[in-house]
């Protein structure tokens, strides 16, 4: 029993993807599905993050723009650019990006925690930092980057 | 307690013919009429709940159904004190039931309203004796037999008087005579016991017949009740109008409400499918292949028509509610009403129906509250003494219309005016500007309450605004209309349905927008010599009304958008309820039934949209709620 428990050491699984230079992971388990870029119905009065809405197999759904929202610099999107659709709080979002890369799994104890600023992102937005090889991988903590302070944002937005 | 499925099924039957209760108990006190309905709902109540072994609600409904009896047999009259029993005894069954299914707390009252109901039966009992003796005889019909009834079913108790020498030919004639009227389908004892020299002279017989309750009174009277102490006529209700509510349904079911929405979904998803297939049908202009499209576009329609029939529901089963409430608001605040309701067939959204209780319950309470004066009040001013309060529906097109109208002492504007100055709400500029229609509409704002006395019914500065938004919720406008000392109308615009509509999209730069036509008044060309400028605004007169004109594309950032200044604007008239807005657009691209999705939870309520849509070609396209387009 215990070299069991010893050899399943926990593993975090995230879906990587590309914004700039960068690369960040969301945790598979938040990911629905991952798809081509479609024709976006801009959202007045929106903020400027939000690019508007898709149509998802019937369903519609927000999509954001992470790079604006984390305040990257934003090349022109090319043929690798996805939306990944994420589940946050029941509510489906997607997120431009600029190529998603491949699944990871990586230990949960390679994971540590986000400085103050990690790929230009604030530490409020991240989970952690995965290190694999040599690669540093951004953890984005969906909950904080995609919902709290932004749906404050927008509503504020909408009072004013 | 039993099973969970009989539960529900008991809850939804039982709560129902509560609701209906009510009304029909005001209507009793009223009219005097509907007794027969009554009895039937304290009957169905009886038997349903003894089954689901809830005694005492059982008992209270047995007692209740007596007291009735006694009504309808002439020897208790409806009075206010009457109704107010059987009223409370109505309450009482709810309560009970909701504390028996562990939904309410302990009802305290059952042995009370037990002994009252006794002490109204108890004053009479003497009359009742010898009917009593006779339905000692139990009579009951096979539902084969119920179903060969052609006629509204009897049942008559009686006693041959003890003088009569020939007792059993007595009944034989009774039974004879009372075939004449209609069709006798059993009767007891047998006729084998009429020779019997014991027969006692009690007899019991159900029939048929199409006579009117007051004609065949008259008609037993006169021609049957030959040699007869005592007797007594009800409705015989038997298995069959047990289970429809004494109703004759063309069999209808129950269908729980998740898998109408669902089927309403599928066909929404059906009719923007079918846009695509009408498009590339198009696109590849292959004959075949449009008359194909064309027939399924037919039946999609007919589907989708027949879908949103089914969830419509008539207005009856909101407004229903509403005779009581007025009865006893008016008893409470003392003051004489007639509570009309118009129009209770109209029929709306499942959804909609739901969402209007609240806003209606409140402008009533106003109605009552601020509208109707007191009597002494009205006559002094050479009114008639008891007020009126009209609750009415009608269809107009894609939307339906309820008024809430009262003949009180209207709204004071200059309250209004003062109110909304003192609450900041908007300057004294503004207000001189306003329109009284526009000035008396500030009332749906927050915080503005006229009422001078904060009281338990209403008036305590919040509620219109809630009204308004809750009707606004639900894709409708209110407005108020008042004369001072002629009375106030509040009008309350809502769409036919919610799900699927019919809207105009419009074009402004390279977008696409949708609006509802239930929010349209008209499409009108405004050319640039019939702009004015008022303040900065542009205007244009539309039957002697200014109406603001707002350029679609700069009130939602069209991203180059350049409006052309010379061309004729193509103005889309918007009914906000409290006043009118023009909106510009570039392109009319025409109507469409669009299916209304949500625009995820995501996004935070944004007020100018009411959801999106996908058109044909998988598009999205926004769906504007022109009523808060501009503030």
């Amino acid at each position: 029993m215990r070299r069991k428990e010893v050899k399943q050491e926990e593993m975090t699984q995230l879906v990587v993807f590309r914004l700039g230079e960068e690369e960040f992971g969301v945790e598979i388990l938040e990911v629905q599905e991952i798809i081509l870029l479609s024709p976006i119905t801009r959202v007045p009065r929106a903020p400027e993050f939000v690019e508007g809405v898709i149509n998802l197999r019937g369903e519609i759904i927000p999509v954001v723009d992470l790079r604006k929202r984390f305040g990257l610099s934003a090349d022109e999107l090319k043929d690798e650019a996805r939306i990944v659709v994420v589940d946050v709080n029941e509510n489906l979002v997607g997120m431009i990006v600029d190529e998603v890369t491949q699944p990871l799994s990586l230990p949960t104890s390679q994971i540590q925690p986000p400085p103050p600023l990690a790929g230009g992102v604030e530490a409020t937005y991240l989970r952690g930092i995965g290190k694999l090889e040599g690669r540093l991988i951004v953890i984005l903590n969906l909950e904080r980057a995609l919902s709290a302070s932004e749906v404050q944002a927008l509503e504020e937005m909408e009072v004013s | 307690m039993q099973n969970k499925k009989y539960l529900d099924a008991y809850l939804d039957e039982s709560g129902e013919l509560l609701e209906r209760l009510d009304g029909q108990l005001v209507e009793l006190e009223a009219s005097g009429a509907g007794i027969d309905e009554l009895f039937r709902i304290f009957h169905t109540l009886k038997g349903s709940s003894a089954s689901m072994g809830l005694e005492q609600v059982a008992t209270l409904s047995h007692r209740l159904e007596d007291v009735l009896g006694q009504v309808r047999d002439g020897k208790l009259e409806a009075s206010p004190e009457l109704v107010d029993f059987l009223l409370s005894g109505a309450d009482g069954i709810r309560a009970l039931i909701a504390q028996e299914t562990g939904s309410g707390p302990t009802f305290g009252r059952y042995g009370e309203l037990i002994e009252q109901a006794m002490a109204f039966l108890g004053q009479k009992e003497e009359g009742s004796q010898h009917a009593k003796a006779a339905s000692g005889l139990q009579l009951e019909l096979s539902a084969k037999e119920e179903e060969q009834a052609q006629e509204p079913l009897w049942q008559l108790s009686l006693r041959i008087a003890e003088d009569c020498p020939f007792k059993g030919a007595r009944a034989l004639l009774i039974i004879r005579e009372l075939g004449k009227l209609g069709k006798v389908h059993k009767y007891a004892p047998a006729s084998s016991q009429f020779h019997n020299d014991n027969y006692d002279g009690s007899l019991v017989a159900i029939f048929s017949t199409a006579l009117p309750h007051d004609k065949l009174e008259a008609e037993l009277e006169s021609k049957v009740l030959t040699d007869v102490t005592a007797h007594r006529l009800e409705p015989y209700i038997g298995q069959r109008q047990n289970r429809t509510n004494g109703k004759r349904t063309n069999g209808s079911i129950r269908v729980e409400a998740a898998k109408l929405d669902r089927l309403l979904n599928l066909a929404g998803e059906l009719v923007i499918g079918q846009a695509q297939l009408d498009r590339i049908a198009g696109q590849l202009g292959d004959d075949q292949l449009k008359g194909v499209a064309a027939n399924s576009q037919r039946l999609i329609l007919d589907l989708q028509d027949a879908v949103m029939k089914v969830r419509m529901v008539p207005l009856e089963s909101v407004f229903g509610r509403f005779p009581r409430l007025v009865r006893d608001l008016s008893r409470e605040l003392e003051k004489k009403v007639e509570f009309v309701l118009e129009g209770t067939d109209t029929e709306v959204d499942r959804t909609v129906a739901e969402g209007l209780l609240d806003p209606l319950m409140h402008l009533l309470r106003n109605a009552m509250d601020h509208g109707i004066e007191q009597p002494q009040l009205r006559l002094a001013q050479g009114k008639a003494e008891t007020g009126r309060v009209t609750l009415g529906a009608a269809q107009e097109g894609e939307a339906v219309t309820i008024t809430v109208e009262d003949d009180g002492k209207g709204i004071d504007s200059a309250s209004v005016r003062e109110s909304a100055l003192a609450h900041g709400l908007v300057t004294e500029e503004r207000l001189e500007e306003m329109t009284d229609h526009e000035l008396l509409n500030l009332v749906f704002f927050p915080g503005l309450s006229t009422a001078k006395n904060v009281t338990d019914v209403s008036g305590r500065g919040v509620g219109m605004d809630v009204v308004r938004s809750t009707i606004e919720s639900l894709g409708g406008v209110v407005s108020v209309e008042s004369s001072p000392g002629e009375g106030t109308r509040t009008t309350i615009r809502l769409p036919l349905t919610l799900a699927i509509v019919r809207a105009l999209l419009v074009q402004v730069g390279e977008e696409t927008y949708a609006i509802p036509l239930s929010q349209i008044v008209e499409l009108v060309n405004v050319g640039p010599q019939e702009i004015q400028n008022v303040r900065d605004q542009e205007c244009f007169l539309y039957r002697e009304e200014v109406v603001g004109i707002y350029d679609l594309g700069q009130v939602l950032d069209v991203p180059g958008y350049r409006p052309d200044p010379t061309r004729t604007k193509r103005i889309v008239l918007i009914d906000c309820g409290q006043r009118l807005v023009g909106c510009r657009v570039e392109q009319y691209l025409g109507q469409e039934n669009i299916v209304v999705k949500a625009v995820g939870g995501y996004l935070p309520q944004l007020s100018f949209l009411g959801g999106a849509t996908i058109l044909g070609d998988g598009q999205v396209v926004l769906i504007l709620d022109g009523r808060n387009l501009v503030a």
